[in-house]
């Protein structure tokens, strides 16, 4: 018993291309967002607008590439794959943290999340948000029924994960240790474990973010901005504050397409992590509702191939790539809206960040390869058949 | 099987898409609220990121006296003010600001204090600019980003000194006052009123601030001075017109001696103010543009206090021309008439009991009737007449003449006078019944001393009522007041009497040597004992006696009698009623060298030179 339903190939092809639409359409939005933020702003007296959008373009056309890549390599692959990867992103994600590195890896705002060598500058977390859904999806088809017990089957979870999300934290970058924790947790989710295992895991893991976050004293400004909005200090009110401006100031049909005076240096990060702010700035609430829509039904369709999948591991994969881009881009949102405190995500397929961008639509890319795969005789399930 | 079924899955991916979907759902519900529900606000505050409200002062409505002419107008002057992004660069603005204009360190501080306090309005820097420093900023402008150099109305008091405690004076809001919403729409930087006519009247005279639009940019620095739209124009403050005679007041002021505290009011019976005026006074001209920090300890710190109004907010022992409202009070009960005599003719004493209570003339005054007595101002015949009042009943009817209450005068500093509500005042006062004699008490508030402290304008304002029909009106300079009317309760044949008896003060009494032919006064000095120093004297009088026109009240610390005060309070009533042609100066010489032997005054008639000077008037 594996499939509630076995289809025909040709009547899933709508899912997948589909999918591919909503992600073209993503990108092409936040190019043309990029673009029109960025083609005014300042840097040392020059106009690096077309610079900023140039490698925008740079960053799509690779990772355009590895989707379609991706979408033609059997996902099974991955599945093998899954540890000399995690090993991988775990040195990369321990080079700016050892000392003697800063050559490769500079400090940008006090923090060293940037790996530089050449012309390659990347980001190891974000390597690391996709490695750990990989990760988790390979060992939650291994343990199989193993998962519904702690020892030995959640446990191992909670190294890996805890140990990569330290190392994240580390460098430090709470809002993605956070997220590669919950992304790797909503994999185990689906894999089924008992509910109480992980309650207890989400009460655990909230404790010790909060203990984190008292920690660090630009975080917690940025908490208690959150928290208390009415007694945070100005300054820390500050972007949050201008943020809300840009949303409140688009009505309906929002200011205008590039009209919008936020980017103009009152917004920071106007481009990356608040660039949903600008959106709402200049396209008003129709264009929110429009890019929330897109990702809505990104995330539809992402978990209707999850459920149609044809093997545990593709399942798994599929709804952590899904929730990966569903629920970074639903913080995101959060996040300009002064729901959630200011964590600094960027808009998957959308933001200024390549590393953010190629990894979107490389996790895109298999997304689309399991949906392609479902009904069909692959290798992989050839394999599996094998395996039983 | 791994145990897992896809049902399962199906399960949890059915509720992982509730779970989405919901939360999708409430982001957009909170958009549409940021959005559509509150867009007015963030609207508003996206258009005060980019542009900075500098607020232009409206003119302040004009003062004018009686005829119109000008106690208080408006000159044309110059504000500078900065708008800066952030509190270094405004202070390295002022740095170099204070290279080109003269600028203290502490009013560097004072500027960046404001701009703390206000980040998004320009700040000022100087109030009151002159043409040469404007000069010099604008030919510096490069260097001084943020400057904003407006032509403002400023205030400007022709009469100055003679007018200040009239006038009072124009300063800007502070924090406390908006705080407490004193000044109705005032804002930040409003110039609102802080005493006299200007604080009583801010409503009328202050008009409504306009406002212009400078655009800055994302780092506060300014772009454009002038953003066309959106700017309002400012709305002139209201004139006022007033009761004050100008030549008047500043007759007062010419004559005053100099170095003398006190004060002189000068109103119709009616109650329409003609002149007021404190000594010693400010210039209310150092308040336009900001006071400086050493004026403002000077006026503060000064001994002589020439803040206080002591016109209506000094307090004195009334003295004897309390004596006229102890008439008055056994006159309305029908105790005597003006022809009564006492028992006890005055021999210099009275006594009561083991204690003697002295007339102020050694030698007595004998037998007198009630005119007599008040001509002469004999103590030992009003002693006797309060004990046949009865402290209660002087009491009862001091609180029904209005001697506990404030006159309703329409400035804002007037302090209601002192004098007890009823005899449990002094039980209070004294702890227990046993503490205090009555009859001794009796005594001292007949002549006007004891618990009984008066302001000069309670005291016009009784005067006033006998030169008019018994009525006490309620003094005003622009408009009266609601304040409780009260009444001598006086006839008219009574009051006449009354009126003849002040005549006979003028012209064979205490103050006979103030007499002159042509202008019949009526009036009564006072000495009011005071037990900080020197007496201080007290003249209150009206002409003409037999058809009053002014009354005019004059009171001088330490002028140790009333017959001191007399001759400047009976110049002011001549100038006023028989025209300025008369001259005054040598008349005051003539009547302070004599020795007034009709009153007391044994002392040489001389004013103290020992008076603290406190501001020595050029």
């Amino acid at each position: 018993m594996s499939l509630r339903r076995v289809r025909h190939p040709g009547e899933l092809r709508w899912e997948t291309r589909l999918l591919g639409v909503v992600t073209l359409t993503l990108l092409v939005l936040g190019l043309v967002t990029t673009y029109s933020a960025t083609n005014v702003m300042q840097s040392r007296g020059h106009v690096v607008g077309l610079g900023f959008a140039l490698k925008q373009v740079l960053g799509a056309m690779l990772g355009g590439a590895f989707l379609l890549i991706a979408s033609r390599i059997d996902y099974y692959r991955w599945r093998q794959l899954a540890w000399p990867l995690l090993l991988v992103t775990v040195v990369l994600l321990l080079i700016p943290i050892l000392p003697g590195t800063t050559a490769i890896a500079k400090p940008v705002n006090g923090a060293r999340r940037w790996i530089d060598i050449g012309p390659i500058n990347f980001q190891p977390s974000e390597l690391a948000r996709l490695v750990v859904v990989i990760w988790c999806a390979m060992l939650a088809t291994k343990k199989g029924g193993k998962v519904r017990e702690f020892r030995r089957g959640v446990l191992p979870f909670i190294v890996v994960l805890g140990g990569v999300s330290l190392l994240i934290l580390l460098e430090p970058n709470l809002s993605m240790a956070l997220l590669v924790a919950l992304l790797g947790g909503i994999v185990l989710f689906a894999a089924g474990p008992r509910i109480g295992h992980f309650v207890l895991l989400s009460v655990v893991g909230a404790l010790l973010a909060y203990n984190r976050i008292q920690g660090a004293a630009y975080r917690m400004a940025r908490f208690n901005t959150y928290r208390n909005a009415e007694h945070a200090t100005s300054d820390a009110l500050y972007q949050i504050h201008n943020s809300l401006v840009g949303i409140g100031s688009g009505r309906i049909f929002g200011v205008g397409f590039g009209e919008g005076q936020q980017k103009l240096g009152y917004l920071p990060e106007a481009t990356s992590d608040f660039l949903f702010s600008t959106i709402g700035e200049e396209w008003g609430f129709l264009g929110v509702c429009l890019i929330v829509g897109l990702y809505a039904l990104f995330c539809w369709l992402g978990f209707r191939i999850a459920k149609t999948a044809s093997d545990p591991f593709g399942q798994y994969l599929a709804v952590g790539l899904t929730a990966t881009v569903g629920v970074t881009a639903f913080m995101h949102m959060a996040v300009t809206l002064g729901m959630m405190p200011t964590t600094g995500l960027t808009l998957p397929f959308m933001s200024y960040g390549r590393s953010s961008l190629v990894i979107s639509l490389l996790g895109t890319g298999i997304l689309i390869n399991i949906g392609r795969l479902r009904g069909r005789l692959t290798a992989a399930s050839e394999r599996r058949k094998a395996a039983e | 099987m791994n145990g897992f079924d896809a049902y399962q899955l199906g399960r949890r991916g059915t509720t992982a898409s509730w779970v989405l979907g919901g939360a999708f759902l409430i982001l957009i519900g909170a958009f549409f609220r940021t959005q559509v529900l509150q867009h007015d606000k963030y609207a508003l505050q996206a258009q005060t990121n980019r542009l900075r409200a500098i607020p232009i002062e409206p003119p302040r409505g004009e003062i004018v006296d009686r005829n119109g002419l000008l106690i208080a107008e408006n000159a044309p002057g110059f504000s500078v003010k900065l708008l800066a992004p952030k509190a270094d660069s405004l202070r390295a603005v002022l740095q170099r600001l204070s290279t080109i204009v003269p600028l203290d360190s502490f009013a560097i501080e004072e500027s960046l204090r404001r701009f703390r306090g206000a980040p998004y309005q320009p700040v000022v820097v100087l109030g009151d600019a002159d043409f040469a420093a404007v000069s010099r900023l604008e030919e510096h402008r490069a260097m001084l980003p943020g400057l904003i150099i407006q032509s403002e109305p400023k205030r400007l008091y022709p009469q100055g000194r003679a007018v200040a405690h009239l006038v009072g004076y124009v300063s800007e809001v502070t924090e406390s006052d908006l705080s407490t919403n004193r000044f109705p729409n005032a804002t930040l930087g409003s110039l609102v009123g802080k005493a006299g006519l200007e604080r009583e009247y801010d409503s009328v005279l202050r008009g409504r601030a306009g406002v212009r639009y400078a655009e800055v940019n994302a780092r506060g620095r300014l772009v454009r001075e002038d953003v066309g739209s959106a700017s309002l124009p400012a709305v002139a403050g209201r004139q006022i017109r007033t009761t004050i005679d100008l030549p008047l007041q500043r007759y007062i002021d010419s004559i005053w001696p100099a170095g003398v505290r006190g004060a002189m009011i000068a109103m119709t019976p009616s109650g329409e103010i003609r002149a007021l005026y404190s000594a010693p006074t400010y210039d209310p001209n150092v308040f336009v543009g900001g006071i400086d920090a050493a004026n403002w300890r000077l006026l503060n710190t000064d001994s002589a206090r020439p803040m206080l109004n002591r016109a209506i907010s000094g307090r004195y022992p009334p003295a004897s021309p309390f004596k006229l409202a102890i008439g008055a009070m056994a006159l309305r009960r029908g105790l005597i008439n003006f022809d009564t005599h006492m028992p006890v003719p005055c021999t210099g004493v009275y006594r009561l009991g083991n204690r003697g209570f002295k007339c102020w003339k050694r030698e007595g005054h004998g037998s007198l009737d009630l005119t007599g007595a008040v001509a002469k101002s004999c103590d030992v015949y009003f002693y006797q007449l309060g004990q046949r009042l009865g402290l209660e009943a002087i009491i009862q009817d001091g609180v029904l003449m209005g001697f506990r209450d404030r006159t309703g005068i329409d400035l804002p500093s007037e302090l209601s006078p002192q004098f007890p509500a009823n005899l449990d005042y002094f039980n209070r006062l004294y702890r227990g019944a046993g503490n205090w004699s009555a009859p001794a008490t009796t005594l001292n508030f007949s002549i006007g001393q004891g618990e009984n402290d008066q302001t000069l304008i309670s005291m016009i304002q009784f005067y006033a009522s006998l030169a008019g029909n018994g009525e006490e009106p309620i003094p005003y300079i622009v408009h009266p007041t609601g304040a409780t009317r009260h009444s001598t309760g006086l006839s008219e044949t009574q009051l006449a009497g009354m009126r003849r008896a002040l005549i006979a003060v003028v012209e064979q009494g205490t103050a006979a040597a103030s007499r002159h032919r042509d202008l019949l006064v009526a009036g009564k000095t006072g000495t009011a004992q005071n037990s900080h120093g020197k007496d201080h004297g007290w003249f209150i009088g009206f002409a003409p006696a037999d058809h009053p026109q002014l009354v005019v009240g004059g009171i001088m610390e330490f002028a140790e009698h009333g017959t001191i005060v007399a001759p400047y309070v009976v110049n002011v009533l001549r100038r006023y009623i028989l025209g300025p042609a008369e001259p005054s100066e040598p008349q005051i010489r003539v009547l302070t060298d004599e020795a007034v032997r009709g009153d007391s005054a044994p002392r040489p008639v001389q004013l103290p030179d020992s008076v603290p000077a406190a501001r020595p008037t050029p």
